[in-house]
């Protein structure tokens, strides 16, 4: 029972709700008022100021409360569009597509402004393909002559660093060491991908330290998006909240990333001195740090001004004869040298690329991504979902689906490239926001597993209106899972971190397993 | 405590219906029946017809092309142009409900991304190796599938058969445009049809069920055995989508929320803020503000209960929500009148006069109707 100092708490937020947000668009939800306050609070998913009580297929394009209050919607619309449109070579507004690619829209990989679905096939231009090809030795270590963002796409005269019509996904069964049952009886399945790019798809020598890597060696993996509402929320959680999840569960002996952290402390920070929250492989350190539009399509943004290919495709493009052949009739005004080879390398290595997509453009898509709300939680108050939150925390998923996080003051938003002095972002001060992710890296050693093993946990918000918004509801960083109960279940694998609650699950009766899966999609 | 707490309920929930200045009456009956025949109405007289017609003509289109092609005149221009406009009217006639088959298989940016990317076309044109393969009897599912969507859909089309406003003289129509230009409306065609089979399942024509076939094209919700008009038709049972009845109508305002705040903040918005004068769809053809006369119809063919010719206005959103609150309803009815009107007050072409005050009183009249669907769907919502 809560102490009358938080009911009163929450009374007041309650309140604060109903009087910033009501009879404005969207908020608040028409639902019957619950007798249980702790509902309502979880029930703003992103805080007051971050969450849609939009439950229709546009559940994950709404603008925040704080967009709101800022009067910053026009804008919010205006960078939307940077997400939205297709990039062409040359024409305005979406313009500065190639030499190279990945896709031509940020939409494509991102349905329903979510995450993209399980294919089985590797097609660039397919909707909702967000798969990379990452490819790496056995060790893990990226094939740096790829990078994180294998390219598959290249405007007219250029070839893509792997050539996509060879790429082969073989989906296999897998039976786990429980055939796929439950004590009752029941059966589940699971499935998992199988990458293979043949030797003669690459357009680029394999290197690693510079050093040529022979085929046998590569390790080959899918990883898919992972989705955009939220992050805005998560960029505002304080560094020392991280920091201090990362103490508790060294101090409970969980086995921690030693490239990130070891001994009570950080092991790697990003360069500005922030420690890292976002991607699986814990990559990324800021929202406003986020250049994925240059590193998918190669529109040339603040702060870079220069290709995101690395230098050892300039050396095999200028070296081949076929782009050697057309090169001067694709891009006459690059006939500088005289000297093909040199012209072609020089084109492609060009350190001071003019600026393809304006600062204010990138302000806008900037602002856009921060201001994305996080839809409420739904059915709170069923005694099914109540049941599975229950059960939920009783074996251990919270463990790392860590429920909640309060934001700071949040009055400083990181700005690592020094590129948003003075422009207006919305602020999510004191936010309780209920993501269900520890922002830690775990291992689930699974079939095929994600390159290293180490997996950001990943946020559950909102994942339950993935196939209202985006058309399916395929989860895990590859899509394997086709539904909650799947990817429940490739958390099993004997030496998971996640092991201990599996074998929990399992005891768990039919309705209680049941229960728990239908939280999971509430949330 | 508890009691004081939901005294504090009741009045904040109050208070909140209070301002929103209605006349609303409680719920006290089951009002399903009523819900499911707004949503069969809305399916079977404003979806289906909308779908069909664009079937229809974009396969028109196809065939218009194909005679152009065969026999170059001024005259055959003409009339692909014709069958052109009549398409894309139906397109743009949808855009009040892209939630469904339109998005979730990506068939909006697929046939409607603008920008057309004109490197990329002039690329291609020297591309004799694609260009044959554009040329062979599968062209349409080639262009489909390599193209890319700044090559594709109306704008690609649009771009070879139209300048400035006009169709283009046959003179200008190379062999290589002609081959282009069929694949893609055959792709188009493809799409077209994806829709109509997407939505009306076993009510679409046969042949166009047999081409998804054939193309593997995806036509169900979610990859299983429904298609979007029986998922929303079977709202609130197992394996809809919809958990509930009142969710599917609030799908139906959402769509045309959407729509109306896209057509002012920034189809129109965007170049007449002076935030991007480049922003101009349909600028070959310029018949920017027949899209956005359109799109606002199909808000109000989807409010009103049907299309034009059939519609019912006792079984739609309008009837439904003046039953409880008339004050409401009749603010939508306006608000989408006004912005129709705004729309056709504005100065034409709109490439030429965006930054006209006709243009911002129409961008106020859209945003305005787009609040107020707002307020319809969360009153919706309430049922």
């Amino acid at each position: 029972m809560l102490k009358i100092r938080q009911i009163s708490a929450i009374v007041v937020t309650y309140l604060m709700a109903v009087g910033m947000t009501s009879c404005k668009k969207e908020n608040p939800v028409a639902m019957t008022p619950s007798p249980n306050p702790a509902v309502i609070e979880e029930t703003y998913t992103g805080g007051l100021l971050g969450t849609t009580f939009n439950t229709s297929h546009s559940a994950y394009e709404d603008p925040t409360p704080a967009i709101e209050e800022a009067g910053l919607v026009t804008k919010f619309k205006y960078g939307e569009a940077f997400f939205e449109r297709s990039y062409t070579i040359n024409n305005e507004p979406f313009k500065g597509l190639g030499p190279l690619y990945l896709r031509s829209s940020c939409i494509s990989c991102h349905p329903g402004y979510g995450r993209g679905m399980r294919k089985t096939n590797y097609d660039s231009n397919e909707w909702g393909n967000s798969y990379l090809l990452i490819v790496t030795n056995k060790a893990g270590k990226i094939v740096e002559s790829l990078g994180l963002v294998p390219m598959t796409k290249a405007v007219a005269g250029f070839k893509p660093m792997i050539d996509e019509s060879k790429v082969r996904i073989n989906w296999l069964e897998y039976v786990d060491e429980w055939g796929n049952s439950f004590p009752d009886g029941e059966k589940y399945s699971l499935i998992y991908p199988e990458l293979i790019i043949p030797e003669d798809a690459f357009n680029v020598p394999l290197l690693i330290d510079g050093q040529l890597v022979a085929y046998e060696e590569l390790d080959m993996t899918l990883e898919a998006t992972i989705g955009i509402y939220g992050t805005g929320l998560l960029d505002a959680i304080p560094d020392d909240s991280l920091k201090a999840e990362y103490l508790k569960q060294e101090r409970f002996g969980v086995s921690l990333n030693p490239a990130i952290w070891a001994a009570g402390d950080w092991v790697t920070l990003n360069t500005d001195g922030h420690p890292f929250r976002f991607d699986y492989a814990l990559d990324a350190s800021s929202t406003q740090g986020n250049v994925s539009l240059w590193e998918v399509t190669n529109v040339v943004t603040d702060p870079f001004t220069y290709n995101y290919i690395p230098e050892a495709y300039f050396t095999a493009a200028a070296n081949d004869h076929d782009v050697q052949a057309t090169f001067y009739d694709f891009y006459p005004d690059q006939n500088i040298t005289g000297d093909v080879a040199t012209d072609i390398y020089n084109y492609l290595a060009n350190p001071n690329i003019s600026l393809e997509m304006s600062s204010e453009d990138h302000y806008l898509l900037n602002l856009w991504i921060r201001g994305l709300a996080v839809p409420a939680a739904r059915n709170l108050e069923d005694d099914e979902v109540q049941l599975g939150r229950k059960l939920f925390r009783e074996i251990g998923c919270a463990s790392c689906h860590r429920p909640s996080w309060t934001t700071g003051d949040d009055r400083q938003i990181q700005d690592p490239y020094d590129i948003f002095d003075g422009r207006e972002f919305p602020h999510y001060p004191y936010q309780k926001i209920w993501p269900y992710t520890d922002l830690v890296q775990h291992r689930l050693f699974m079939e095929n597993d994600i390159r290293t093993g180490w997996c950001r946990t990943t946020p559950l918000w909102g994942k339950g209106l993935m196939s209202m918004c985006a058309g399916h509801s395929d989860r895990l960083h590859d899509c394997r899972a086709r539904n909650v109960m799947e990817a429940v279940m490739w958390h099993g694998n004997a030496q998971s971190d996640a092991r201990f609650s599996v074998e929990k699950f399992r005891q768990l009766s039919k309705s209680e397993r049941d229960a728990i899966v239908k939280f999971i999609e509430a949330i | 405590m508890l009691i004081a707490l939901s005294v504090l309920f009741a009045v904040s929930f109050d208070s909140c219906k209070k301002d929103k200045n209605d006349d609303s009456t409680t719920p006290t009956t089951d009002n399903s029946a009523t819900k499911l025949a707004i949503i069969n109405q809305f399916i079977d007289h404003t979806v289906a017809p909308t779908y069909s017609n664009l079937a229809t003509m974009t396969n028109q289109l196809v065939s218009d092309l194909h005679a152009l092609k065969d026999d170059m005149t001024d005259a055959n221009v003409a009339t692909a142009c014709a069958t052109f406009l009549q398409a894309r009217h139906w397109w743009e006639m949808s855009e009040a409900f892209l939630f469904g088959a339109a998005s979730d298989f990506g068939i909006d940016p697929h046939i409607d991304s603008w920008p057309l990317d004109e490197d990329a076309f002039n690329n291609l044109m020297a591309s004799p190796n694609m260009i044959a393969a554009l040329d062979a009897e599968d062209g349409d599912v080639i262009a489909g599938e390599q193209l890319g969507n700044a090559l594709l859909g109306f704008h690609g089309i649009e771009y070879i058969l139209f300048r400035d406003g006009n169709p283009r003289p046959v003179a200008e129509l190379t062999n290589d445009y002609m081959i282009y230009v069929v694949a893609v409306a055959g792709d188009l065609r493809n799409r077209c049809f994806q829709l109509e089979v997407s939505w009306l399942g076993d009510d679409a024509p046969e042949a166009h069920a047999a081409l998804m076939e054939e193309l593997e094209f995806n036509t169900t919700v979610n990859g299983g055995d429904f298609s979007y008009g029986e998922n929303m038709r079977k709202a609130s049972n197992a394996g809809s989508t919809y958990v509930t009845l009142t969710q599917a109508l609030q799908a139906i305002i959402d769509g045309s929320i959407d729509i109306a705040d896209e057509v002012g903040t920034s189809k129109i918005g965007k170049p007449h803020t002076g935030e991007d004068v480049t922003y101009v769809e349909s600028p070959y053809s310029r018949t920017s503000i027949n899209d956005f006369k359109d799109n606002i119809t199909s808000i109000y063919n989807s409010y009103m209960g049907g299309n034009e010719g059939e519609r019912d206005e006792s079984k739609s959103m309008h009837a439904y929500i003046a039953s409880f609150n008339a004050s409401l309803d009749q603010q939508v009815v306006d608000a989408i009148n006004e912005a129709l009107n705004a729309i056709q007050n504005m100065a034409a072409p709109f490439v030429l006069n965006y930054a006209d005050a006709s243009a911002g009183a129409a961008v106020e009249a859209c945003q305005a109707l787009s609040e107020i669907l707002s307020n319809a769907k969360i009153a919706v919502g309430e049922r």
